[in-house]
């Protein structure tokens, strides 16, 4: 009797946890997955295949603190014309159509309390890359480097930026 | 090892799959190999010492055997050395194009482990030679100390595959990063290790070819105590670690899937952890061997976690990998073709595919597209090729109706190709007008 007991108490144990790291799961999706976009915009085929410059449609990138996510004319430049076959691009003529703007929704957000300047850092030669990753070959945008304090000042350790808390907490 | 960053080629699709089962099929071996023998060299050397203290020779006895059973598969070495060299191969495939050099973290794996392998052997042979305690303990322990390097730069090598954001500070080849996830990992590896150890004195002991013919009724009894207790109590305390583990995980690799493995994993561990239980209650050594089995399947699951984080955390790599393998095959398939082709043909034939496979989404011959209609820009260049290469290579602003033309980052040669082939195209073009 005693003996059968064992297996038991050993099931609830390994299925507590078990059911913890599903409930982990199932946060990490409600909260971290990366979001659904109004349209699927492909950056591997703009900024990859047709080989567009970043700064074609993140037009204020080096120019201010914000990258900016593009205007639809910005996209109504080629796509007047171009590829109206796909049902992504068919979506973004009815948004156009209506004179709707695009709702994209925001990947990256640092907080409010935290100063950041694309414009400084592009100037300083850092390429897109160190904090987003390959978007070349990006299918869907997702945020690839955790953008906490500890990447920020580390970067700056190694450039031999300014690590005063006042240079980013203004 | 610098040389293997040198020798990858640009991977085709087949190549990254096999990469990544090559990381999985051998990182559980080397996970295991490492483990057991820390764990056999410690434990030998504890019961070294008790043997000796206690003036109880069946300790002693236990302890000699316990380490020759690490050293009882012949070639046990050669299992040391070749995983090192077999990962640093695969994973410099999975990182190619992505600057960070991979490969020289397991230089010093490679060294560790044969130091660490080598004392313990060492120490193996000491305990018929010599009875100095003291010596016997210390190599025993330097031993540890080596393979427990070994184990951390292979786990450090895991957690850095599915981080890129740390690729920046890793300097020299111990990749030490400073991490939560890093530490957590270690002191799994220590719990981990007395699960192998323990499942595995099970399995030498009573069940690999008829197991120890030379054990009476204490040794047995001794030898399942000891094995089952402690893999019972590693089996036990995974889970609290893989919790851990994934508490300090970087959100970058996290995926739905990912925790459903590791909840499969909590179910392969119970099914061990039940029958280690059953094997103390009913003193039935019997299940040994299927212990040994699922406790490597549960480092075959744990390893596959970790693969599925790799394939989350560097999606991006793979995406890359993925599209170099297209335009490597695309390569291939164009040389192949201008093989067949004969002398002036080449670089028409050549042009025509690299036009229809870089160009045609913004231009076609006679319609506007993104950009202008080829028959109306190309008149101007009749004649004058060097100048539309000039454009192909390097774009600039011409007319205000369109937008700017991109650089395709063609190459000279190809560029020479496709400018051949319009112009060409062209002059068929005009010859049909006039016909008409
Ligand atoms: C053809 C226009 C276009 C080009 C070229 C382009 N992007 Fe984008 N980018 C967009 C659009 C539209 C979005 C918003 C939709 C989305 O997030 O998928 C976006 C989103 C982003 C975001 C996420 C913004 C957020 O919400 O936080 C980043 C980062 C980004 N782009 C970086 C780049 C980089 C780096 C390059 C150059 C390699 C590049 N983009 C090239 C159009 C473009
Ligand atoms: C320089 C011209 C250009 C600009 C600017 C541009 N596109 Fe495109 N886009 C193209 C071309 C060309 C294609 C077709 C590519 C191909 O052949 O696969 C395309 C394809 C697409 C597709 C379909 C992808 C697929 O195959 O499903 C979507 C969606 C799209 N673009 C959205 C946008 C959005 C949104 C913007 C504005 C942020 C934008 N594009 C800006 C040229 C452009
Ligand atoms: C030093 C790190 C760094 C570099 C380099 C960098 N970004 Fe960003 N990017 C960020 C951070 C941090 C945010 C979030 C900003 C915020 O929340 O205000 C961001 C946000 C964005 C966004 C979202 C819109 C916005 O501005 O909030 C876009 C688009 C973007 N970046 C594009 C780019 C492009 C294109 C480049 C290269 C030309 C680039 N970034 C280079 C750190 C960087
Ligand atoms: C890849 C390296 C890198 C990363 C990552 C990085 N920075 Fe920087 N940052 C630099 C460099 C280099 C400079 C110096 C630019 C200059 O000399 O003007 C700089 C300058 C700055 C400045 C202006 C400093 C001044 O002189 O006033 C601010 C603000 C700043 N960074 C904030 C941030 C924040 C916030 C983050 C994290 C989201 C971040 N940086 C991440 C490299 C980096
Ligand atoms: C290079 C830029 C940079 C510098 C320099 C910097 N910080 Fe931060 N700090 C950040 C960023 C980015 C965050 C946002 C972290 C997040 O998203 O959670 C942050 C967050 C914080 C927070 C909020 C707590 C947290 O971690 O969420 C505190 C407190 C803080 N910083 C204090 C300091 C102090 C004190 C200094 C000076 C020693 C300093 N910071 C210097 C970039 C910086
Ligand atoms: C992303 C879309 C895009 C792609 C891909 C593209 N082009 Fe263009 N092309 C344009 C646009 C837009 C213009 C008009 C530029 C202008 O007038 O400033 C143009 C103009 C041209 C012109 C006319 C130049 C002039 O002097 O008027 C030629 C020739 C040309 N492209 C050839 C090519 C060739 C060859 C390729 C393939 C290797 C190619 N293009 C790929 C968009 C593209």
């Amino acid at each position: 009797m005693k003996k059968s007991i064992v297996p038991v108490v050993f099931l609830g144990y390994f299925g507590l946890i078990a059911a913890v790291l599903l409930f982990m799961g199932f946060y990490w999706q409600a909260k971290y997955s990366p979001p659904e976009q109004p349209i699927k915009f492909p950056h591997y085929i703009h900024a990859g295949k047709l080989g567009l410059d970043c700064k074609f449609c993140h037009q204020y990138v080096d120019k201010s603190i914000h990258a900016t996510v593009p205007a639809m004319q910005i996209c109504m430049n080629c796509h007047q014309t171009a590829a109206h076959d796909r049902p992504e691009v068919q979506k973004l003529l009815k948004y156009w159509e209506n004179k709707e703007p695009i709702p994209w929704v925001k990947v990256h957000d640092v907080p409010d309390y935290v100063y950041f300047s694309h414009k400084r850092h592009i100037k300083a030669g850092i390429d897109c890359a160190n904090c987003h990753g390959d978007m070349k070959v990006v299918r869907q945008v997702r945020q690839t480097r955790t953008l906490r304090m500890g990447f920020c000042v580390s970067c700056h350790r190694l450039k031999g930026a300014p690590t005063d808390c006042w240079t980013c907490h203004k | 090892m610098e040389i293997i960053d040198k020798i990858i080629f640009p991977p085709r699709h087949d190549h990254i799959l096999v990469s990544d089962a090559i990381i999985i099929a051998i990182t559980v071996i080397y996970f295991i190999y490492l483990s057991f023998l820390t764990g056999a060299t410690l434990f030998s050397a504890g019961f070294i010492y008790r043997g000796r203290t206690e003036e109880n020779p069946f300790y002693t006895r236990f302890g000699k055997d316990l380490i020759r059973m690490a050293y009882s598969v012949k070639g046990a070495i050669l299992l040391g050395l070749l995983p090192p060299l077999a990962l640093a191969l695969a994973y410099a495939q999975i990182f190619y194009g992505s600057g960070l050099e991979v490969a020289r973290f397991f230089q010093p794996m490679l060294i560790f482990t044969l130091i660490g392998a080598g004392l313990s052997l060492f120490y193996c042979k000491l305990l018929e030679k010599t009875h100095y305690l003291i010596f016997q303990i210390l190599v025993a322990v330097a031993a540890v100390f080596f393979l427990f390097l070994a184990a951390y730069g292979l786990i450090s090598v895991n957690i850095l595959s599915f981080f890129p954001e740390k690729w920046m500070v890793i300097k020299g080849s111990i990749p030490h990063i400073f991490d939560a996830t890093q530490f957590v990992r270690l002191l799994h590896f220590m719990v981990f290790t007395l699960t192998v150890t323990g499942v595995s004195v099970l399995f030498f002991t009573f069940n690999l070819s008829g197991g120890n013919v030379d054990a009476d009724e204490q040794y047995r009894d001794y030898a399942l105590k000891f094995g089952a207790g402690l893999a019972l109590a590693g089996t036990l305390l995974q889970p609290l670690f893989i919790l851990w583990t994934y508490k300090a995980f970087p959100t970058i690799a996290e995926s739905l899937q990912g925790y459903y493995v590791a909840a499969g994993l909590m179910a392969v561990l119970y099914v061990l952890s039940v029958v280690l239980y059953l094997v103390l209650a009913n003193k039935n050594p019997r299940l040994g061997s299927l212990a040994y089995v699922l406790m490597v399947l549960a480092t075959l699951v744990l390893v596959v976690d970790d693969t599925i984080a790799r394939r989350t955390g560097v999606k991006e790599q793979y995406l890359y990998l993925q599209d170099e393998a297209a335009k490597f095959e695309e390569k291939l398939a164009l040389e192949r073709e201008e093989l067949k082709s004969a002398g002036g043909e080449i670089s028409v034939a050549r042009g025509e595919q690299i036009y229809n496979a870089r160009c045609t989404s913004c231009h076609q011959f006679d319609k506007r597209v993104v950009g202008p209609p080829h028959v109306e820009v190309l008149p101007k260049y009749v004649g004058k090729p060097d100048e539309l290469v000039k454009f192909i290579l390097n774009p600039v602003k011409v007319n205000p109706d369109y937008p700017p033309m991109p650089n395709l980052g063609l190459s000279q040669q190809d560029a020479e190709a496709v400018a051949k082939y319009l112009l060409d195209r062209y002059q068929k073009y005009q010859a049909q007008q006039g016909k008409q």
